[in-house]
């Protein structure tokens, strides 16, 4: 029963983490867009700066469902031996 | 959707039509039901004929969406909204060609008018649900 709920927690964090993903990168963009538009030196330093942050968000977003995904396979892989086993 | 430089937000203008469309047609029937007005009976034709036409543009618009920006991820809110758009896409339609199969079937009363009405009724969980459903995506929260 602990697995069951496990599964359903790891899938909501993904499903969390799925919808956030494009938000990442539409922050990068519109920080790109702003360094782009930036006549200011500094300005444009620190908007790109802003765009990198986003970008490395967006990798660790990528990263963490990656390994979410791994550890959901697993279980779920884990939950359907179990099942073999009992039956026998 | 991108187009170019500029993003358009296809589907969450389509789907304002959709769900717009759908309550009101349902007003205009329950207005015919309780009046007799043929007025009201047309106008319902009309509505729902509308959100059928509109059902198909706000579901491929959400599908392009889906694919573009979410990559297409089996997350368990697109397949609730995938499964509930492929039903209204069935539910809608079907009310209108019953109803332009035989428009006057309505003003015979009976068992057919009352399972067209409760079949006309299956729409609004259908758009309530898939709107809630969106409206959750623009500001994440878990359901």
């Amino acid at each position: 029963m602990k697995n069951i709920e496990r599964i359903r927690e790891l899938e909501g964090q993904i499903e969390a983490l799925t919808i956030a993903l494009p938000e990442e990168e539409a922050a990068h963009l519109f920080y790109m867009g702003l360094a782009n538009g930036a006549s200011h030196k500094g300005a444009r330093e620190m908007f790109i700066k802003l765009a990198d942050q986003e970008r490395r968000h967006k990798d660790d977003l990528e990263n963490l469902i990656k390994e979410l995904k791994e550890q959901l396979e697993k279980l779920k892989r884990g939950e359907e031996d179990d099942g073999l086993w009992e039956i026998t | 959707m991108r187009i170019g430089k500029y993003t358009i937000h296809l589907h969450p203008m389509s789907v304002h039509f959709t769900n717009a469309l759908y309550p009101v047609s349902l007003l205009f029937l329950a207005l015919y039901l309780l009046t007799k007005e043929d007025s009201s009976r047309t106008t319902y034709g009309y509505i729902i004929t509308l959100a059928a036409l509109s059902t198909p543009v706000s579901f491929a618009t959400g599908y392009i969406q889906w694919r573009q920006k979410y990559k297409a991820a089996k997350v368990r809110v697109f397949i609730r909204k995938i499964r509930l758009g492929i039903a209204l896409m069935a539910v809608g339609p079907s009310c209108t060609l019953w109803y332009w199969a035989d428009p006057g079937f309505l003003t015979r009363g009976g068992m057919e008018v009352f399972l067209f009405s409760l079949l006309n009724l299956t729409v609004l969980p259908l758009a309530v649900t898939l709107g809630y459903l969106g409206g959750n995506l623009v500001r994440w929260r878990p359901h």
